[in-house]
């Protein structure tokens, strides 16, 4: 016998050999053949080996019931079987239909411990869900079904402590039954609750640490992760790579998120929120209880916000959006920008919140200021009079919120940023400048420059360049942000993309085709590997179109924008911003390639969602119409074109004021589209309005103001009224200001010339259209259609002159 | 864990006893472990070495800031690993003799475990008596038998130069073999 001793002195015989595997295969506990008496039960088979022990099909022996039950074995030698008793009776007595009951339980001389619990017949629930590839919804409702059974149990100061996929089975009605509820808890005995399943524990389970209700709710998560997945690695899903067992993932709670199944991305984001909070380290950062977290898959499931994202403002308004189109349809294109930063605060002050109580009178105050004033005054459409401007509203709150956070530049620059973005948003573009160049300033003291949020202010600044026109400054800009990215990033970083599409889109903007393609081909080479519905790489596309766009290519652009909005639809749903933009695209291709009846359709399509999604009156939906209008023009329905622009000049005027640019800008396109239509007399008073709008909103000075005088002088000219046609061109022509170097002067020449020709000053009528002709062919050239008009109109009165 | 933090430290200033009962801490983890794996994942792809290291990484996960030193827990999880296979082996031993008879498959694969269970048991006592004599051999075999520890990991765990834990390593086997011999 000695020998067996000896060779155990090699190193690696012991921890190799059979005991060991032994040990770790049964935890010591052997197999009850059939025939076993057990209690009142009597051992049918075995069914399989649990995380605890073996698991016996058993069936009463006293023949009083033909009941059969799952009988469980398990080896724990000195448990305190007083305690193991009276916890027995509470559990027998917990009756849920999603728990398989605890029947009965008893010890064994040998410390084997038995359990007989209700057998349910079924399937384990992440089997299941991906067996039947069953919907998200559905693998929530299931889900919930579980969450339920533990919160029963919760009410009954109980915790289950092994909440696992294993441990969940969906019986033939399609039930969810969680089993072993308070086995764990038996097991652990007093002060050690340390019994669990490695790759299911909570992380105060691991630590040996106190076990409450926030560790049944981490398992939860755990599970509603698992069941997620939309393959057969439930661990993989779970945790991280594939791990050996005996080496975990250090940190076995993150969701893997790119192997759920597909949803749309918004619900993705929601998930991931509740599963962080759910799967917090901390158990204090956990929602508060199984019953909180219930309530967010609820929400989820009706599409209303979860809390676990409340505060995140672009979140909220997303939320807004998708569940309530009337409520959101009042929120104006500055107001969201608005909005955007009352939430921003209040994201902030919750972090305020958390860090000082005491405070919390403060706080109140400071709520109350940014709910009630800034966001009532800031919300054109949620007051009356139109003209409290939202300028002086952002002004007042940067003035006095920005210095409250003056000594805390996170918050500060998270502010500055937003007001930035906020002022972009409605076209104070200087101020724009101004706080995005402090907020970066800002994060720039305490963060690298390829910090997230650093690389954020970047790209933001460089929108505003472009919505500036200053197509230099946003290239230096995002040039210099690759630059830093670039060292230490690998090619295929996210925000190192980001900056090069937004780069792309600099150059095609500024007309630096050439570059533009090489950088777009060098984009494509990047993305390659990325899933087709991956949102850079859509992204990319959208940008790309553009590009094609400028280049000429129409027909292959409305492909493109055609096949990214389709992908998009897949992705985020059919009424996502981002793909009613990629239509948008489509709609500009089509248009550019002649197919105007395309574009129009595709337009109203456009229309008829952002009108369901904003209501009518929405900065979004007008804009959208206003693009509709001019598709219909051009494709002859100039009707059509005049109904739509006559309708949102009404809404604009009430909403935006006469002299808005948006108010502006509709009222000349339907004078336009009234002169177009030979309406002279309407056209003469839609022109005449324009006129005072402008000069009122904008001084004499102004181009548009020019342009409208010409425009008028045209509609009273055509209405057989030459003389005060005459005069109004005159006071344009003579003023040497006006129109000087732009090729409107010589339309301008070509009207008077005409009007002249009409009051028989043949001369006069002469030398303009002579002026007109060199005009034309110094601004656009001579083979320009303009300027082959001119030429035969000279032509034409040239004619008559001959032949007199 | 606080406790096992504590123990450690005073172990590492000399307290037996303190040492002892962070086995004691240890042992019951390993125990909870080697039941624990079984359920979420298949026993195939798990050996004794890595059970030790999964009660290290809990250990270190948990926050004890103690066990800096990985070695010196390590040289801990082979005491608890040698207690927890013995016990093991006596249970087997029980089951086969006892009332639990009839429980046990009488196949070839359960006379191994038997017979590894009865040379762990005698090679156990060996180490008692050696105990006596240098515990310094008995805590190199444990490492090398029971944690499945390199001659290098061995080193470091016990804080010894390489050469003179391989050295004692040797000495070890010599004297266990001539004590086994006796018995």
């Amino acid at each position: 016998m000695t020998r067996r001793a000896r060779d155990l002195l090699e190193p690696g015989a012991l921890l190799g050999g059979a005991l060991a595997r032994d040990l770790l295969e049964r935890g010591g506990i052997a197999a009850a053949p059939p025939g076993t008496r057990l209690g009142a039960y009597r051992i049918v088979r075995e069914l399989g080996r649990g995380g605890m022990g073996v698991v016996h099909l058993a069936e009463r022996a006293d023949g009083e019931f033909a009941q059969q039950v799952a009988l469980k074995c398990l080896a724990e030698h000195g448990s305190a079987s007083e305690l193991f008793r009276r916890e027995r009776q509470i559990l027998a007595g917990l009756r849920h239909p999603n728990i398989a009951r605890l029947l009965d339980g008893g010890s064994e001389a040998g410390g084997l411990l038995w359990f007989a619990m209700e057998w349910v017949e079924g399937e384990r629930i992440d089997r299941h869900c991906r067996r039947h590839a069953l919907p998200l919804d559905a693998r929530l409702r299931l889900w919930l079904g579980v969450a339920e059974a533990v919160q029963f149990a919760h009410a009954r100061l109980l915790i289950h402590r092994d909440i696992k996929p294993g441990n969940v089975l969906v019986d033939a009605d399609g039930r969810p039954r969680l089993l072993d509820f308070g086995i764990a808890a038996l097991l652990g005995d007093g002060d050690s609750p340390r019994a669990y399943s490695p790759g299911h524990a909570s992380p105060e389970q691991l630590a040996g640490a106190d076990v409450g209700t926030a560790s049944d709710q981490y398992q939860l998560g755990l599970l509603l992760a698992g069941l997620l997945a939309h393959d057969g690695d439930e661990e993989a899903a779970r945790t991280g790579a594939d791990h050996a067992p005996a080496q975990p993932d250090p940190s076995p709670t993150v969701p893997r998120r790119e192997r759920w199944i597909a949803m749309p991305a918004v619900r993705r984001r929601e998930l991931a929120a509740v599963l962080d909070r759910a799967c917090a380290e901390d158990p204090a950062a956990r929602y508060g209880s199984v019953a909180q977290l219930r309530a967010d898959i609820e929400r989820l499931l009706e599409r209303r916000p979860v809390e676990a994202l409340r505060g995140r403002w672009p979140y909220a308004f997303a939320c807004a959006w998708r569940r309530r189109p009337v409520s959101a349809a009042v929120v104006t294109l500055t107001g969201v920008a608005a909005i955007a930063l009352v939430l921003a605060f209040n994201a902030r002050l919750a972090q305020q919140r958390d860090l000082a109580r005491a405070e919390a009178a403060k706080v109140r105050a400071i709520n109350a200021f940014v709910s009630d004033d800034l966001l009532a005054a800031a919300d054109p459409f949620a007051v009356s009079q139109p003209d409290l401007r939202v300028r002086e509203a952002l002004d007042r709150a940067l003035a006095r919120v920005g210095t409250r956070f003056a000594d805390q530049p996170a918050i500060e620059s998270e502010l500055r940023r937003t007001l930035g973005t906020t002022y972009a948003g409605i076209g104070e573009l200087a101020l724009a400048a101004e706080q995005l160049d402090r907020a970066y300033a800002l994060r720039r003291q305490l963060a690298p420059a390829d910090d997230a949020d650093a690389v954020g202010i970047v790209l933001q600044q460089a929108r505003r360049d472009l919505a500036a026109s200053d197509y230099a400054a946003a290239q230096h800009r995002l040039e210099t942000l690759i630059g830093v990215l670039e060292t230490g990033r690998d090619g295929d970083d996210d925000a190192l993309i980001a900056a090069r599409i937004a780069l792309l889109d600099t150059l095609s903007q500024a007309g630096r085709l050439g570059e533009a393609e090489a950088l777009d081909a060098d984009l494509t080479r990047s993305l390659q590997a990325r899933r087709d519905d991956d949102a850079l790489k859509l992204d990319h596309a959208d940008t790309r179109g553009h590009l094609w766009l400028l280049q000429g290519h129409a027909g292959r652009a409305a492909a493109l924008f055609d096949a990214t909005a389709a992908r998009r639809a897949a992705r985020d749903g059919d009424d996502d911003y981002r793909r009613l933009r990629s239509l948008e695209g489509k709609a500009r291709a089509l248009r550019d390639g002649g197919r105007q009846t395309e574009a129009a359709e595709v337009l109203r399509d456009l229309h008829a969602r952002r009108l369901a999604i904003f209501g009518p009156e929405h900065p979004e939906t007008l804009r959208n119409h206003n693009e509709l209008a001019v598709a219909l023009s051009q494709s002859g329905d100039r009707a059509a074109a005049i109904a739509i622009w006559t309708g949102d000049l009404a809404i604009k005027q009430r909403r935006l004021g006469p002299g808005h640019a948006s108010t502006l800008s509709t009222r000349y396109n339907l004078a336009n589209e009234l002169l177009a239509s030979r309406r002279y007399a309407d056209a003469e008073t839609a022109f005449r309005a324009l006129l005072e709008a402008e000069r009122t909103a904008r001084g004499a000075g102004d181009p548009g103001a020019w342009i409208t005088q010409m425009s008028l002088a045209n509609a009273i000219g055509r209405q057989d009224r030459p003389a005060e046609a005459l005069a109004l061109l005159d006071a344009l022509l003579d003023d040497p200001a006006a129109l000087a170097g732009r090729p409107e002067r010589a339309i301008a020449l070509v009207y008077r010339s005409r009007t002249l020709a009409a009051l028989g000053r043949r001369d006069a009528a002469l030398d303009d259209a002579r002026a007109a002709i060199a005009s034309f062919e110094a601004t656009v050239g001579p083979d320009h259609r303009r300027t082959v008009q001119a030429r035969e109109w000279l032509a034409s009165l040239d004619a008559p002159a001959k032949s007199d | 864990m606080t406790d096992i933090t504590l123990l450690l430290a005073q172990a590492r200033a000399g307290d037996d006893r303190a040492w002892d009962r962070a086995v004691g801490l240890v042992y019951e983890d390993l125990k909870r472990i080697a039941r624990g794996l079984l359920g979420g994942r298949g026993s195939a792809t798990l050996n004794a070495t890595q059970l030790v290291h999964e009660g290290y990484l809990r250990l270190a996960r948990g926050g004890a800031e103690g066990i800096v030193d990985r070695g010196h827990f390590l040289a801990l999880a082979a005491r608890a690993m040698r207690q927890l296979m013995l016990n093991h082996a006596r249970d087997r031993l029980a089951l086969k003799r006892g009332g639990g008879a009839s429980h046990v498959d009488a196949d070839a694969h359960a006379d191994a475990i038997a017979e590894e269970a009865r040379g762990l048991i005698e090679l156990d006592s060996a180490l008692m008596r050696l105990e006596d004599d240098d515990p310094r051999c008995v805590r190199i075999v444990e490492c090398r038998i029971f944690a499945g520890m390199t001659e290098q990991e061995t080193a470091d765990a016990l804080e010894l130069p390489l050469r003179t834990s391989q050295r004692l390593w040797l000495d070890a086997r010599r004297r266990l073999a001539a004590l086994l011999d006796d018995a």
